[in-house]
């Protein structure tokens, strides 16, 4: 067991006994890395910090369920991957319910300037043409160095569907590169 | 293959001297395996959010402390607003049941030395003859009704 999955099990311990002071250490820890998987999926700064919040209190109060076998950071990661989701189908159900009335697309959805803005061209771009589990494989895969099985934990999925999501991402991607650099020659 | 994978995941997790990290960074770079590889990774880091844009806004412990407090003073009401409407729900029923058996009479049995017995008989206007057959079956008696 590493020394940072020892300490995530010792501040888990300290919460389970009563010392919520002891989760602002797993918080600065992770912040970061939620946040980064957050915005990865929802492309939204306001959503993804709203999205990491409501993580961060979901696993406070379900410590008492966490498996000490298991790595707490995948356990966090797949309980943020899955309000990530349920905040990506309400959006869908409010863009179809605003639809039936006929009025075109709220702007509130669209990614900040604030996010864009520091961000290179291709990313929204590119981004914006995978699905949500797709964004988050590739993010783990290249920026964090997760395995399949890794990913398939996070994600909530089998392994073979974990790779699955990766290659289509990845298929994706390359096309959508290469749409891009055709279009600019 | 396994030999490249090997070094990729030894590139990637060790922190080796600088002379055998160049060798293995050589290796990656000139290797068509492994360059192909590492090439994937670089374009998909390229799209994806870096760890440099994910900054919060402001701290967000204290956030999290008023959301925690919320949460636990939602779910109280929560819990409160449940036992209020169970049992409103189950007064409602209580009521309704002595409601019920007050005011629907229970229906009049007849009683056990009960016996059937036509006192008066007219068929149109004449006065009619009556034969009464008991069957076998003790709950049930025909009447046979003819003019006189």
């Amino acid at each position: 067991m590493k020394i940072e999955e020892m300490e995530d099990h010792e501040a888990v311990v300290r919460c389970l006994e009563g010392e919520t002071a002891a989760f602002k250490q797993i918080m600065d820890r992770y912040k970061e890395y939620a946040m980064a998987i957050a915005l990865n999926m929802l492309m939204n700064r306001e959503d993804a910090e709203d999205a990491c919040q409501d993580a961060f209190v979901a696993t406070f109060r379900n410590l008492n369920r966490f498996d000490p076998r298991r790595n707490f950071k995948n356990w966090f990661a797949s309980i943020l991957c899955h309000g990530c989701l349920s905040r990506i189908r309400k959006r869908k159900r409010f863009r179809l319910f605003l639809g039936r009335f006929g009025s075109e697309q709220p702007m509130a959805f669209e990614a900040p300037s604030s996010l864009t803005s520091s961000l290179p061209d291709s990313i929204p771009y590119a981004m914006n043409h995978l699905g949500p589990k797709e964004r988050l494989a590739l993010y783990l895969w290249s920026r964090e160095g997760f395995s399949g099985e890794e990913i398939a934990a996070v994600l909530g999925c089998s392994r073979k569907t974990a790779y699955v999501h990766l290659y289509r991402a990845r298929v994706k991607l390359k096309t959508l590169l290469a749409e891009k650099t055709n279009a600019q020659l | 293959m396994l030999n490249c994978k090997l070094v990729r995941l030894l590139f990637k997790i060790f922190p080796f001297p600088f002379g055998r990290y160049a060798l293995l960074e050589r290796h990656i770079w000139r290797c068509p395996e492994c360059s192909k590889a590492a090439a994937d990774v670089r374009e998909a880091e390229r799209v994806t959010i870096p760890f440099s844009a994910a900054k919060w806004s402001g701290d967000p412990w204290p956030d999290f402390v008023r959301r925690l407090a919320q949460d636990a003073q939602f779910a109280h009401s929560r819990r409160r607003t449940f036992w209020r409407l169970a049992a409103a729900v189950s007064g409602v029923a209580a009521a309704a049941v002595v409601l019920w058996l007050v005011l629907v009479p229970p229906p009049k049995l007849p009683e056990p030395d009960f016996k059937l017995r036509l006192e008066n008989l007219e068929l149109y206007g004449v006065p009619g003859k009556a034969i009464i057959f008991q069957g076998q079956d003790p709950n049930t008696t025909f009447i046979w009704v003819e003019k006189s």
